[in-house]
């Protein structure tokens, strides 16, 4: 081949090298498009979101990926974290819930990343950070609030409808075939049975227990002190912080402060979101979530999950 | 087509090699390649997203190249040009060359942003400047009428594109704000 041929081919083959490159590179950190720090440099402080109910949704949002608080997204996001050598996690949290999986999925890698020692984690509270989103809050050395935050509802709610007597009113009825007797336990076709409500309330305990001992070792509270506060009353940020739920008061640039101080940065810190919206996942999502509450009117947690939230 | 990249590149002061229509066609693709993985990683997405993006470069390179060509044919036939369109076509894509090195740049500028951001002005000058002396070498034009049919393609060829992509992204933005 001809040196100039040549040399127009290896240009061809570098830029095409240089491309993939950069392509790999974004993809493996889950970068986004609103840094604080420059991608290259080395970020002091992760930002993660935690915005929205969490749940167990899709991990990386494409076309029409789940834009909530997604359990696999914020792990991917605490791993690359991690993976970077950064000195602390901010979690920011508006929340007012999610699923009790999900939130446990969270906790217990934030716990991981905690007990392994080499980075803090600090959390910062919005407008909301109730039930599932304190579930989350819990793992971290430190929580701040804004004093009208709302937080609190530690507990479990399971909530079952009964459409039955509408149905008859429609005269719709239905026939189930089930292969035990506790298949259709969450139907909402019947009323419950004693049986019925006695299992389901023994599996609300367990998740709540659950919940209580991730309260306890996450923010070393002795659980006779918690109990009290834990039977679903929600808190402003002050009074959070006059039970211990709460550490310090302060808004988002206050936490940052806190977390720079926490993991001994010196001088201002720098931070980087590793779960900021890409473009398409910051478009998509809202045609997806107009055009879902278009289809079904009955939006939110599904009546089958167990929702640690404020609010159903 | 490797020919055509050396003397681009390398010889940018020799006369454009036109390209026929089917390396017209891998060029553009090679560019939506670099251009749709660069931005994907660039924006963090996935190999959906890159596939995806590496398709609306194609699609865009394709309907710029088709609209900016039939404007520049338009107009330089007004001054008296003697190319044809399709002769405007193989000899405007040589002069796309320099938006191979987009794709290094934009790696550059992952560690390195501003001077990513000064060459990637470079190199969109330099097809610019290319462009004009695509249409004057088709068209028997001086670099003066060249410059002023790519000047007054770009504006063509931006309010046609503009036209052509506003009724989808105006449809969108109803659908995101009701």
């Amino acid at each position: 081949m001809r040196t100039d041929r040549l040399l127009a081919a290896l240009l061809i083959i570098a830029c095409l090298f240089a491309a993939i490159t950069t392509w790999w590179h974004g993809d493996r950190r889950g970068m986004g498009t609103a840094e604080l720090a420059d991608a290259g440099s080395g970020a002091d402080i992760a930002m993660i979101d935690v915005y929205g109910t969490i749940s167990d949704g899709k991990p990386d949002g494409g076309p029409f990926g789940d834009s909530g608080a997604s359990a696999i997204r914020l792990i991917k996001a605490i791993r690359a974290a991690e993976k970077d050598h950064v000195k602390a996690i901010l979690l920011r949290i508006n929340s007012p819930g999610g699923t009790a999986a999900a939130s446990q999925m969270v906790y217990e890698e934030l716990m991981r990343v905690r007990k392994a020692g080499k980075i803090k984690i600090v959390t910062s509270m919005g407008d909301m950070t109730a039930s599932g989103g304190y579930y989350i809050a819990a793992a971290s050395d430190h929580i701040m609030a804004n004093p009208a935050t709302t937080t609190g509802s530690i507990g479990v709610i399971l909530h079952v409808q009964n459409v039955q007597k509408l149905f008859d009113k429609l005269g719709v009825g239905s026939t189930v075939i089930k292969s035990g007797a506790h298949k259709d336990i969450l139907s909402p076709f019947r009323p419950m049975t004693r049986d019925e409500q006695a299992l389901l309330q023994q599996l609300v305990n367990d998740t709540y227990q659950q919940f209580l001992q991730a309260v306890v070792a996450g923010r070393k509270m002795p659980l006779d002190k918690l109990k009290p506060l834990a039977d679903g009353r929600v808190f402003t940020g002050d009074l959070a912080q006059k039970v211990g739920l709460v550490d310090s008061l302060g808004n988002y640039e206050d936490a940052i402060v806190k977390t720079g101080a926490l993991a001994g940065i010196k001088g201002t810190p720098k931070v980087r979101n590793y779960t900021s919206e890409t473009f398409w996942e910051g478009i998509f999502p809202k045609v997806e979530s107009k055009l879902s509450s278009l289809l079904s009117p009955a939006t939110g947690m599904g009546w089958n999950k167990i929702p640690l939230a404020l609010m159903e | 087509m490797l020919d055509s990249l050396y003397q681009t590149l390398f010889h940018p002061r020799a006369a454009l090699l036109p390209l026929s229509m089917g390396s017209s066609w891998a060029l553009l693709l090679l560019l939506s390649i670099t251009g749709g993985l660069s931005w994907a990683g660039k924006l963090g997405l996935g190999g959906a997203g890159a596939v995806m993006l590496t398709l609306c470069f194609l699609g865009l390179y394709l309907i710029v190249w088709f609209c900016f060509s039939a404007a520049t044919s338009l107009l330089a036939q007004l001054m008296e040009g003697k190319g044809s369109g399709p002769a405007t076509m193989e000899t405007v894509t040589p002069a796309l060359w320099p938006a191979l090195l987009f794709g290094p740049l934009t790696a550059l500028g992952q560690h390195f942003e501003r001077l990513a951001g000064v060459l990637e002005f470079v190199v969109a000058v330099w097809i610019l400047v290319g462009l004009v002396r695509a249409i004057a070498q088709v068209h028997g034009l001086s670099l003066g009428k060249a410059a002023l049919c790519v000047l007054g393609a770009c504006a063509l060829a931006f309010f046609g594109l503009g036209a052509l992509l506003g009724a989808p992204v105006l449809l969108l933005a109803l659908v995101v704000a009701s």
